[in-house]
């Protein structure tokens, strides 16, 4: 530019005649200078504004980037590279930037147009810094031209994905945290026993997160139970400790003892983590299970990479073990109240019973205590008569106090879950129920009306009499003290029948399905005397002997209680009834 | 049973256990008192609306209906008759609904004591 201004200087020197024409020529020639003169400004001008237009944009752009010569040299560079690429400007400038992506990018324009013959490609990458550290980004390397077309550079523009990464990432996490946390939630509560599905939770969150998990459950201090993800390290390890107590200075002691979460992201191979070396753990976590103040499990994330079990781990499986920790606490507290529920109601149940068979026996007792008060009374001179009838109920007393015993024995052994130890052998019905008929104190009432052919029963003789005995006496008791009660005998088919009859008031139907229940006969509601144990009893002793016990009664007719059993006389068939 | 011996006094045993009243039917009788039974609670509510006795012995534990209640329902309905409470067991409440009616209670082996508990009833 300089040549073009001294040329008309050099014109003017040399034209010394000074003519018209010449001053002519030289003003035209000074006026076409000028006006090339005021296109070059102006051009110069614009190329000044352009230049610091592109000054700005690169200083102020957000993306990292890069202006390489034909040789791939970094000509100039954005406000934004020296932080993208972690080099001052200084160092990127001049420099090729060579191994400064992970991935193989095309840093000559002869590469990038051997590459992407159109001249420009994109691709995501990791820009690696000096310090080690790496940025995400999505990179557009484009061939730069002159007007003639001839390949003079590229530009490498790299924005930062880091963030965009980053956030995604989180979003991917949070939705990943939250429907763990739902799917546990939901299980836990879903169970009728929490302890149930922990085997199956253990595995879930293994698949979920990909790192190895395991669930211990102690028992003061010693471990119980121990659950395990399928591919969790040194597993074999873990559930080896199973009966044993965490020795004191590992992880797991201290988590247990003092209810505060362990993280090693990479902890040496001889790390106290659990007691035992676990070899294979490279990263892991020990988080507590506690509720109510009381820690009484641990859970373990492990994974054989180093760093692996992250911070972001350590937060989401405190939050699992918070949750399971809390469903075991409450599903145990609950069974506790339960158990304690069902011991009152079984101490309530046994109180029951000793009531019931001390009230028995108190009527028999009292019977004894009246007779011999009576023998007191009269000294010696007691009338043949009287004596008789005293010694008859002494007798009838201690028979009855003997069937209470039996009877009570019996009980026990149902209730322990055992069958009745009967034998049985051909038994004289009519013979039978005349001798249970004399124990009891029937006032004249009791009348007999069997066939004296009646056939032999097949029968363990304690037990029918004791099964007669209770619905004679129930049938005296229940009756009106001036009706009379009836026993008669019958054959039936393969079976012998024996009714006892009363014309008392009946049963009432709603009480009939459950008269043969413990306790039943309606004794909460009227205070009857008796255990309630009778009827359960009797129905108890004639299934042992191979038969049983019915009922036919009608609200303001009577009751018939029948006994049934087999015949002795005629083979057994099987169950066929042909009654 | 009550209708032979009329001149002597007469009292009501309302016992489900034959046993017992079969007992006391004997004891009493030496002792002057003519017996009446029942053998539950409807029986004796039905036998006082006819007799005029001087004394009920009443058993707590009988088949529908208690002895409290048997007692209760004589005084709803204005019988003032003396009773006597006579029960194998008297639990704490059975002895609190006596208390509130003024019947006296006495343990089904004492005789003695029901002994007495009638004689003073009847002299009262």
């Amino acid at each position: 530019m300089s040549t073009d201004e001294e040329e008309p200087g050099d014109e003017a020197g040399t034209s010394s005649a000074g003519s018209g024409v010449t001053m002519r020529r030289l003003s035209q020639a000074l006026d076409s200078l000028a006006e090339v003169q005021a296109d070059l400004d102006e051009e110069r001008l614009r190329r000044f504004q352009a230049e610091a237009l592109l000054d700005r944009l690169f200083t102020s752009m957000s993306d990292a980037v890069l202006v390489v010569d034909p040789h791939g040299e970094v000509v100039r560079a954005s406000g934004a590279a020296p932080r993208l690429f972690g080099r001052p400007e200084d160092e990127l400038i001049g420099s090729v930037p060579e191994g400064w992506y992970e991935d193989e990018v095309p840093l000559r324009p002869w590469d990038l147009l051997e590459r992407a013959p159109s001249g420009q490609l994109h691709l995501e990458t990791v820009v690696q810094r000096p310090d080690g550290s790496s940025r995400e980004v999505s990179l557009s390397c484009t061939v730069i031209r002159d007007r003639d077309g001839k390949v003079t550079g590229a530009v490498h523009a790299a924005r930062d994905l880091s963030n965009v990464h980053y956030l995604l990432r989180e979003v991917r996490a949070a939705e990943q945290r939250w429907r763990l946390l739902a799917h546990v939630g939901a299980r836990l509560s879903e169970a009728l026993d929490p302890e149930d599905v922990l085997g199956e939770l253990v595995t879930y969150l293994g698949g979920e997160t990909e790192l190895g998990v395991a669930l211990l459950l102690t028992d003061d201090g010693v471990i119980e139970v121990v659950h395990l993800s399928p591919d969790v390290p040194d597993g074999e390890v873990l559930d080896g400790l199973v009966g044993t107590a965490p020795s004191a200075g590992s992880s797991l002691a201290a988590v247990l003892a003092d209810g505060q979460t362990v993280h090693a992201p990479a902890p040496p191979s001889d790390f106290p983590l659990a007691g035992p070396a676990l070899p294979a753990m490279a990263s892991a976590a020990v988080l507590p299970l506690t509720a109510d103040d009381r820690t009484f499990g641990a859970m373990i994330v492990a994974s054989p990479e180093a760093r692996a079990v992250r911070e972001e781990h350590v937060d989401l499986f405190e939050e699992v073990a918070a949750r399971i920790a809390l469903s075991i606490a409450n599903a145990r507290l609950q069974r506790r109240i339960m158990e304690h529920r069902a011991e009152q109601e079984a101490v309530a149940y046994r109180d029951r019973i000793l009531e019931a068979i001390s009230h028995e026996m108190k009527t028999p007792l009292a019977v004894l205590t009246g007779q011999l008060k009576q023998l007191k009374t009269a000294g010696g001179s007691v009338e043949p008569a009287a004596l008789e009838k005293i010694v008859a109920s002494v007798d009838r007393q201690v028979i009855r106090l003997r069937r209470l015993v039996t009877q009570f024995l019996d009980y026990i052994r149902v209730e322990a879950g055992h069958e009745l130890a009967v034998s049985t052998r051909p038994v004289d019905v009519r013979s039978l129920v005349e001798t249970t008929a004399e124990t009891v104190a029937d006032e004249g009432r009791l009348r007999l009306d069997l066939p004296a052919d009646l056939p032999p029963a097949e029968a363990d003789t304690n037990r029918l009499d004791l099964a007669l005995a209770n619905l004679i006496s129930n049938a005296l008791k229940y009756a009106p003290s001036s009706t009379p009660v009836t026993v008669t005998g019958r054959e039936a088919g393969r079976h012998v029948e024996i009714s006892v009859t009363d014309e008392g008031p009946g049963i009432p139907i709603s009480e009939q399905p459950r008269l043969f229940d413990k306790f039943a006969r309606g004794s909460e509601e009227s205070g009857v005397e008796g255990s309630g144990l009778g009827l359960y009893m009797t129905r108890q002793m004639m299934h042992s002997q191979g038969g049983e016990v019915r009922l036919s009664s009608r609200p303001g007719e009577g009751s018939r209680f029948t006994l049934v059993l087999p015949r002795s006389d005629v083979e057994d068939e099987g169950d066929n009834d042909e009654q | 049973m009550s209708s032979d011996h009329d001149r002597r006094v007469l009292l009501l045993l309302v016992d489900d256990e034959p046993e017992i009243r079969m007992l006391l039917r004997t004891m009493l009788g030496v002792r002057n008192w003519n017996v009446d039974e029942a053998s539950s609670g409807p029986e004796a509510l039905e036998k006082c609306d006819e007799d005029g006795y001087r004394a009920i012995i009443l058993d707590q534990r009988m088949p529908r209906m208690t002895g409290l209640e048997v007692a209760r329902e004589l005084r709803d309905q204005g019988n003032e008759t003396p009773i006597v409470l006579f029960s194998a067991y008297l639990e704490p409440d059975v002895e609190a609904g006596a208390q509130e009616l003024g019947l006296p209670t006495v343990p089904k082996d004492d005789f003695d004591q029901l002994f007495d508990v009638l004689e003073r009833l009847v002299r009262a």
